[in-house]
């Protein structure tokens, strides 16, 4: 129901849709259903989001009930610049950022440790033949192997999704919350950017090494099944 | 001139492929190699790239089988990101914004 307006070569996707319009009249208005809808849909993607920044799960929810409340508050000043979703989203970032900082886990989206400009393969190096062959260099010595094999029934599977989330879980936190804004979440790259306060390339290499290291938890353990 | 398959045997066809995209761009030194091709999925996928760095890229993946095999397992797992289940709202979380909704309502 809340969705960017959709991104087409003319139309920038964080100015509010019609859809977000009306939905913002219909809670001014005082719909009940349509803050209740609202708020079940947002519910996890706010959560996690809250998560990356308070570190605790009992203060994340609570960010997430204050995040609610600025939005109740602010709503009539809302003006649909950007989507109603990355909005709230911003209302949750600045919620969880001061928090976290009374808190004393003050840490910058920007200076968050661990993930700073060194470098990081997308596939492990050992998968490719060295600088020193003297034809193919650069080129794959270990192949990816197909996954068309794999039936759908499986990929789904719990298993599966539950080494998708570890893998997520397990990137540092920039990387992390890039992963799930545009991935996990479907947000697009500009309103991830408004949220986040990230620069095009930034944005994108975290995403890149964010996605490489889950389609490379993916392969290791579809590969040990195949065996 | 090196071969330019990756380095494996290649169906006739697929050599046939690489040599006339060789034909027609011609130099070496504009090809990429795999290991570079791979970290440059996510600027080809979010539409990126300069038409020139488009046009190496497309060109490598028209000829290498791996490559393919490795673009279309980073399409997999992002597909499969997507289908990630989300958390329910706890009931109780739900009824106290519910009531904050109505004291906003009210004031």
């Amino acid at each position: 129901m809340v969705r960017g307006a959709i991104a087409g070569p003319d139309t920038p996707s964080f100015v509010a849709s019609a859809d977000d319009i009306r939905l913002v009249e219909t809670l001014r208005a005082g719909d009940e259903r349509a803050f209740t809808s609202l708020v079940n849909e947002l519910y996890s993607s706010l959560l996690r989001v809250a998560m990356i920044y308070v570190g605790s799960r009992a203060v994340a929810e609570e960010v997430v009930q204050e995040t609610w409340v600025g939005v109740l508050h602010g709503i009539d000043r809302f003006e649909g610049r950007s989507s109603l979703r990355t909005w709230i989203f911003r209302i949750l970032t600045n919620t969880a950022k001061t928090r976290a900082e009374r808190e004393g886990r003050s840490i910058p989206f920007s200076a968050l440790a661990g993930e700073g400009d060194e470098r990081e393969s997308a596939v492990d190096p050992d998968r490719f033949l060295g600088p020193d062959h003297p034809t193919w260099a650069g080129h794959w010595a270990a192949y990816p192997m197909s996954w068309s094999e794999v039936p759908e029934q499986r990929l789904l599977s719990k298993e599966v999704r539950a080494l998708i989330e570890d893998a997520v879980e397990a990137l540092p936190a920039r990387q992390r919350i890039v992963i799930r804004l545009r991935d996990i979440e479907g947000f697009s790259s500009e309103e991830a950017r408004t949220i986040l306060g990230l620069s095009e390339a930034n944005q994108r290499v975290l995403l890149h090494r964010a996605r490489s290291k889950v389609r490379g938890a993916l392969e290791r353990y579809l590969a040990q099944e195949q065996i | 001139m090196p071969g330019r398959a990756c380095n494996v045997p290649r169906p006739d066809e697929t050599d046939h492929v690489r040599e006339t995209v060789l034909t027609i761009t011609g130099n070496e030194s504009d090809w990429l190699t795999c290991q570079e091709l791979i970290e440059l999925v996510t600027e080809y996928s979010e539409g990126a790239m300069a038409p020139g760095d488009r046009f190496r890229f497309e060109e490598h993946i028209a000829v290498c089988p791996p490559c393919r095999a490795h673009l279309r397992q980073m399409r997999e797992t992002i597909r499969l990101l997507g289908q990630l289940t989300e958390e329910n709202i706890p009931p109780r979380t739900r009824d106290e914004l519910l009531n904050a909704f109505r004291d906003w309502k009210r004031a």
